[in-house]
């Protein structure tokens, strides 16, 4: 024995595609050396997800082919994709080669086709290949089938064969592929040789659309399952994990005991110390009630050192300035020291996952501390299904409580007096921690303005009802209601008056 | 360019090996299994042969044995590929000049045959 080529090659390596979430999606990226293929209708970006791979791959020092098999003219290929930021004229065609097959394919069908493919990998030492419209080949293939003198045992028969071929290609070159197609209700052979399929949607809710893909086979190892929502911009295309299964996979945040100042000293003694870290809390009441201005003294306790955020998509930005200049809070000092930066989002127009993985990515650049969303109505407009959302905000919390922020959002409840009424969500208890609740009162013939808390996690609270007062002094004077009407007034001004919370048993 | 007898019951790795090699200016015999391969060798001598190991009517070991067997046979270089480790292979008995690890990769492969070649 004199040789051995004792393959080096561990297996299950991975190419990753440069699709921001893709990746992740993937467990990790593509493997080196399986075949997948990329479908879905016309315009749904196959051919823009399939160039950044070819792109990123190059970048990174592979090689790519991309390959069309209709009679297509690259250059407006490439003029289309050239305005897109992932393109690099540089990298075209020593690292990204174009090849047309369609004189192979139609001349000599599959069979000529493979040839092609392979002295084409071979020859460029190609580690990434992209055949762009795959249904051209299975048409061709079709037609080979049907007029084949040398006894072609049908349509489908051939076209397994060719894919079989080039995955003994792709196995022995450590090439990649991709085959796109256009999307077709049944799984089609090749569907069930490939090692991978990707299927992009796009779908049309109302007057909106929302575009998804989905992993709906993927060899050698997990991935996220579901639909996960992707965007197609002019840095091309991203990929955003659904939430909900990003959640699943860490560890639940900590439950800490330290407490987090609400900016409102009253506040915080009903709160016996402030909010618990680490937590989610609602704040519930009618329009007008101090909703937004009570998000706006929590973050008035950022700091350039622990940051606060404000996810806004009511207010915008210079109306909140001149709301917090009468509540006598420096927004603007803070905006500029960099204590508090404002995400102002219109929400309707959005994707309910680009959002959420907006304020993530916010929150994991700057490491704030302190998240106030007003309020949550409004981003669930983002939300294509309302059913889904619940479940989505509860997890984007959870993200963020694991990345170290303090969530405070707002709650519009459509009742303007008395009780609370129906809520606009099922299930209070399950999106927040703690719940404050703000509204308006008569008493004694005047309207005030009453808050309470219904729940703080895990501690002990002041669950009577105050009365609240809102300007440039900042919110306070607060005034036992009951007290009130028996004559003593303030959280922590007569503790003896102060009921007790049931330590979040509640 | 040199006769290379190619040896493996998965058409589509023969028919790789087949193409590859044509194109680099070798012949290529192909079998699907020893005993073709054998019948093939008796009749033109191969300035090498690659062999899969598992194949149906005589394996890749067995193979080696009756090459090793055949006085005309006994010099021509044998390159064994497998997806079972070396050492599993050498634990048949099996012979060979080479061993290949399956999956290949085909550039390692082909360099490998063209250097047993001009030995």
């Amino acid at each position: 024995m004199v040789d051995s080529v004792e393959s080096s090659r561990p297996k299950l390596r991975r190419i990753t595609s440069g699709i921001a979430g893709l990746d992740t999606i993937l467990g990790g990226g593509l493997m080196l050396g399986n075949i997948y293929i990329i479908e879905g209708a016309p315009g749904a970006g196959k051919t823009i997800m399939s160039n950044q791979i070819c792109f990123h791959h190059a970048g990174t020092g592979g090689k790519a082919i991309f390959v069309t098999l209709l009679a297509e003219n690259h250059a407006r290929m490439i003029a289309s994709i050239a305005g897109l930021a992932f393109y690099n004229a540089g990298l075209v065609p020593e690292q990204v080669r174009y090849l047309s097959a369609y004189s192979e394919i139609s001349g000599d069908g599959l069979a000529g086709l493979l040839t092609l493919l392979r002295r084409e990998v071979i020859k460029q030492r190609a580690t990434l290949l992209v055949i762009d419209g795959l249904v051209s080949a299975q048409a061709s293939m079709q037609i080979e089938a049907h007029s084949s003198s040398h006894g072609g045992t049908g349509g489908d028969q051939d076209f397994k064969m060719f894919v079989h071929d080039l995955q003994e290609i792709a196995l022995a070159t450590d090439c990649t592929m991709i085959l796109t197609t256009n999307t077709v209700d049944r799984m089609s052979p090749e569907q069930t040789m490939v090692d991978g399929l990707i299927t992009l949607t796009d779908a049309v809710y109302g007057w909106r659309s929302e575009s998804s893909l989905q992993v709906r086979k993927f060899r050698g190892s997990g991935f996220m399952r579901g639909r996960h929502t992707y965007e197609i911009t002019d840095a091309g295309i991203s990929a955003y994990p659904r939430m909900e299964f990003l959640v699943s996979r860490g560890v639940q945040p900590e439950m800490l005991k330290a407490r987090l100042p609400t900016g409102i000293d009253d506040l915080d003694v009903m709160l016996e110390g402030g909010l618990p870290v680490l937590s989610t809390t609602a704040l519930v009441g009618p329009s007008g009630i101090g909703k937004t201005s009570t998000g706006l003294h929590f973050l008035s306790r950022s700091v350039p050192a622990a940051p606060g955020l404000l996810v806004g998509f009511y207010e915008r930005p210079d109306g909140l300035v001149d709301k917090a200049d009468n509540l006598g809070i420096d927004l603007r000092g803070l905006l500029a020291s960099g204590a508090v930066e404002i995400m102002w989002q219109h929400s309707e127009e959005l994707a309910l996952d680009t959002l959420g993985s907006q304020i993530l990515e916010a929150v994991e650049r700057r490491g704030f501390k302190r998240v106030f969303i007003d309020g949550y109505l409004a981003f669930r407009a983002a939300a294509v299904d309302e059913h889904r959302f619940p479940g989505f905000f509860t997890a984007l919390a959870i993200q963020l409580q694991r990345l170290g922020a303090t969530i405070v959002y707002s709650l519009e409840t459509p009742r303007l007096y008395g009780r609370l009424g129906e809520l606009p969500v099922e299930d209070l208890s399950r999106l927040s921690e703690n719940i404050i609740v703000m509204r308006y009162r008569r008493i004694d013939g005047d309207t005030h303005r009453v808050l309470s808390l219904l729940k703080v996690r895990s501690s002990g609270y002041d669950p009577e009802e105050y009365v609240f007062t809102m300007g440039a002094d900042g919110v306070g004077l607060m005034v036992d209601v009951a007290p009130t009407e028996r004559g003593r007034s303030g959280p922590g001004r007569g503790r003896s008056g102060l009921g007790r919370g049931d330590g979040g048993r509640g | 360019m040199a006769i290379i007898l190619v040896v493996d019951d998965e058409v589509g790795i023969a028919r790789l090996l087949e193409d590859v090699f044509v194109d680099d200016g070798h012949e290529v015999m192909l079998a699907s299994n020893g005993r073709q391969a054998l019948e093939l060798a008796l009749t033109t001598v191969p300035a090498i042969i690659l062999t899969d190991l598992m194949m149906p009517v005589m394996d890749g070991a067995e193979l080696a044995a009756a090459l090793a067997a055949e006085p005309r046979l006994a010099g021509v270089p044998l390159v064994m590929m497998s997806s079972m480790p070396e050492g599993v292979v050498v634990a048949k008995g099996a012979a060979f000049t080479a061993f290949v690890r399956k999956p290949f990769n085909i550039y390692a492969l082909v360099d490998l045959a063209n250097s047993l070649i001009v030995r």
